[in-house]
């Protein structure tokens, strides 16, 4: 009876997984090759990315709102832990630090503007992503990126015992929001502000504070993919978090958080976050011109989320 | 065979049987009473009728003539229309557009003709009787009772030959109600079917030929008017005998104990000048008509609202600028509108409990199981909340358990002070005593209660005194023999207070 109750309740995630799985299984059997377990890590990895930048976006997007400036906050990130710093490995002491501080501060600025201004989120994060983007261009004057220092690389691309380090930060970070939404204050806090702010408001929840908080975790979270990314890749480029911006919400909306806000649950992004990526490595295994892999990748995206946000409405 | 009738209804949601083989019928030119408690299904056989919900089983007949009623729109074509107490109102619209609103009429190119649209808005406030209104005028302009009347008007503008009017009343000034009881007689001289839904026996009485009385979802009585006495109906619609509604009077009150002090408290035009005392054990009732600075009051002490003034809560200023500086203080506040203010309707029953105590449930930085469980099983235990599990959402469960939950999450912070804003307001009988019962509790525990009620009956019967509101100040404090339902009406309209000496002097 409880087995049951518990699948029901997390049918929309368990069902992600699902298809997860049942896209994977079937192109393995097309593809061989596709099932290695060196292709497997691939997957893991590129997930990792996506799913850290959905961290945030998770949590913004049950509150009701969106953030539209991760693209740029992920660059910015990269940026100030390479050029800035001229990928001296001995300032990331004092680099990484600044970093995060400033993210989630550019993050903190988006939710005061949305909560105490009533921009809307939209608006502002879509705003706070251009400002970014041309103050990078300015500052860069579009030279091209440095490569990352020995540390970053090795984050990026070396493993503990198999397991790649950016997927044992996910891993890490994963239980840390899964936690805040469902063992803390904070996740109540955020589902009742999503689903009604007014009754969240009457309970004496701050609900200024609460969504600030939010969006900061999601220039934190950011920040970090940022990070994890310059390490992966090797060097700092221009634009390096555009892909990101649509993944991340995409994630979110297939792993059964509505975009209405209200309901949500992460480990329903990470399957979200793991479909997108096997769904990339299929178009590119099937060798399809560049330009109808882009528009079968949006689409096939736009179809789930639609597919999962009436899934969500059923309820 | 009637002329209108619905013939076993059932309707179940998940975990509730909302209605279990309901019958309904009525003649042309009836006026017929729909009484229940909450949650008994009245709301759900209207909604069937109006096409909201599709019934499980059941047919509906019209004149002999079976209906099929897929959508609203459907019941409205079949002219099935409704008045319901909520507004559903467009402000920024005009009110012609209003009235109109979904069944314009178009010329070929598409094109409304508003000269048309405004000439017959004016025809319609003409054919009722209604206070004449330029049909230009956008709806948020117009005051809270004019918003009513033409919500009125809107439904009877559709021309139905069944009209329901579910709790079209409760929220209407006396002069409004009169106004509406008056069409209704009318329109059942017209012929049509009248359904009536309230819950005040009085106004069933003088309006309606007959009434059928539904408990658990099915109907358990039909009576002509002049059989049913009103012991009766009460204890049909319970399904038990009840003793007496309000429970005895008692003073609890700690005099020397002050919990809330205002001092010359302001707000806007709204509030002028408010000067209160409340103390521990008192439960003190705010009166006064609609919209003279009591919700303002309310708002003020509970952080909702910008003041100017000092408000003292056990002898200490405070600035209340949140809400959650109001809870930190030991101040709860049950909010009017139980939907939009009061409870979270997408989350279950559990979560909406504790929602104002999350500091209660915690052990450090985590969530307790344990203590959550132990809050939610005991607030639901006391109040006797009627939900399948405390997994149950809210929005499933019925009006008077709605408003328990609400209550409930207010009373799981263990307040010392508890604002209640018209907690009865849309809860049956039943409901209504179980909260007497309770405030009237929560007095004798040293709890000091602030009681707004639209009704003065029930100011008069559960509090120990009562300030009536006008005009943004208080008129006057009525103290024990002094609090009657004269007094406080006098006060309202601005007369003196009178004693019972005085009074039977002046007769």
């Amino acid at each position: 009876m409880d087995m049951k109750r518990a699948l029901k309740k997390h049918q929309s995630v368990i069902f992600c997984y699902l298809i997860a799985f049942l896209l994977f299984a079937a192109f393995s059997v097309y593809t061989p090759g596709f099932a290695s377990v060196s292709h497997i890590r691939t997957i893991f990895v590129e997930s990792a990315l996506i799913g850290v930048v959905a961290i945030g976006q998770t949590l913004v997007i049950i509150t009701g709102g969106i953030d539209l400036s991760v693209a740029w906050m992920m660059t910015l990130a990269a940026y100030m832990v390479t050029n800035m710093i001229d990928s001296k490995p001995e300032s990331l002491i004092w680099a990484i630090p600044l970093m995060m501080i400033v993210t989630f501060t550019l993050g903190a600025l988006n939710g005061f503007c949305i909560a105490y201004l009533r921009v809307p989120a939209i608006v502002m994060t879509l705003g706070m992503n251009i400002i970014l983007q041309g103050a990078l261009v300015g500052i860069t004057q579009g030279r091209p990126g440095q490569a990352a220092s020995d540390p970053l690389i090795y984050i990026g691309q070396k493993s503990l015992a198999g397991i790649p380090w950016l997927v044992i930060i996910w891993i890490l970070l994963t239980v840390i929001v899964t936690l805040m939404l469902f063992k803390m204050k904070f996740g109540r806090k955020l589902f009742s502000i999503g689903n009604n702010a007014v009754v969240a408001n009457y309970s004496g929840i701050r609900v200024g504070r609460t969504v600030v908080l939010s969006y900061a975790i999601s220039g934190l979270t950011a920040g970090l993919a940022g990070l994890l990314m310059v390490g992966k890749v090797g060097s700092y480029y221009l634009a390096m978090g555009d892909t990101y911006q649509f993944q991340s919400i995409a994630a979110v909306a297939i792993g059964g958080t509505s975009l209405l806000g209200g309901n949500g649950n992460y480990l329903g992004t990470v399957a979200g976050s793991l479909t997108i990526t096997i769904l990339l490595g299929i178009l590119v295994a099937l060798n399809l011109p560049w330009g109808v892999q882009k528009m079968a990748y949006g689409l096939i995206v736009l179809v789930s989320v639609i597919i999962s946000v009436r899934r969500s409405q059923k309820v | 065979m009637p002329d209108f009738e619905m013939r076993n209804i059932c309707k179940s949601f998940p975990g509730v049987k909302a209605l279990d083989n309901a019958n309904f019928n009525a003649d042309r030119g009836d006026i017929v009473a729909l009484l229940g408690e909450n949650g008994a299904g009245k709301s759900t056989l209207i909604k069937v009728l109006c096409g909201e919900h599709k019934p499980d089983s059941g047919e509906i007949f019209f004149e002999g003539k079976k209906l099929e009623i897929h959508s609203t729109r459907d019941a409205i074509q079949q002219k099935i229309c409704a008045v319901y107490q909520e507004l559903s109102l467009v402000p920024e619209l005009t009110i012609a557009e209003n009235m109109f609103l979904g069944f314009y009429e178009v010329d070929s190119l598409r094109r409304v003709n508003y000269q048309k649209l405004e000439k017959r808005t004016k025809e319609l406030f003409k054919k009722y009787e209604a206070d004449d209104l330029d049909p230009r005028m956008k709806v948020k302009e117009l005051s809270l009772a004019q918003k009513q009347v033409l919500e009125i008007l809107k439904a009877l503008n559709r021309d139905g030959d069944i009209i329901v009017f579910d709790e079209a009343t409760s929220a209407l000034s006396d002069k409004n109600a009169k106004w509406l009881m008056n069409i209704i007689r009318r329109l059942a001289k017209e012929g049509k079917v009248i359904i009536f839904i309230s819950h005040r026996l009085d106004e069933i009485r003088s309006l309606c030929s007959r009434v059928i009385v539904y408990r658990a979802g099915t109907d358990v009585a039909d009576l002509k008017i002049e059989d049913a006495d009103s012991d009766q109906l009460v204890s049909l619609m319970l399904g038990r005998e009840i003793g007496g509604y309000y429970p005895q009077k008692e003073n609890f009150v700690r005099e020397e104990e002050v919990l809330v002090s205002l001092k010359n408290v302001s707000s806007g035009h709204t509030l002028k000048n408010v000067n209160l005392n409340l103390r521990a054990g008192e439960i003190l009732g705010v009166g006064g008509l609609a919209g003279q600075g009591q919700s303002e009051l309310f708002k003020c002490l509970f952080g909702l609202l910008p003041y100017n003034g000092e408000i003292m809560v056990k002898n200490k200023e405070i600035r209340m600028n949140h809400t959650a500086t109001a809870m930190k203080q030991g101040i709860a506040l049950i909010p009017e509108e139980r939907g939009l203010q009061g409870a979270v309707l997408k989350q279950s029953v559990r979560e909406n409990i504790v929602l104002a105590s999350l500091d209660k449930i915690c052990n450090g930085l985590f969530l307790s199981k344990a203590k959550e469980g132990e809050i939610v099983g005991r607030s639901m235990k006391a109040l006797s909340i009627k939900a399948e599990s405390p997994e149950t959402l809210v929005g499933t469960l019925s009006g008077g358990n709605q408003q328990k939950v609400v209550l409930a999450k207010s009373l799981a912070m263990e307040p010392d002070i508890i604002l209640m804003y018209d907690i009865t307001r849309g809860v049956d009988v039943g409901t209504k005593k179980e909260m007497f019962n309770m405030t009237k509790q929560y007095a004798k525990e040293g709890k000091a209660i602030l009681f707004y009620s639209t009704d003065s009956e029930e100011l008069v019967n559960v509090c120990n005194s009562v300030v009536v509101m006008n005009n943004g100040m208080i008129a006057g404090r009525l103290d024990g023999e002094m609090s009657t339902r004269e007094n406080i009406i006098r006060l309202s309209v601005g007369e003196e207070a009178v004693s019972k000496e005085e009074n039977d002097e002046e007769n």
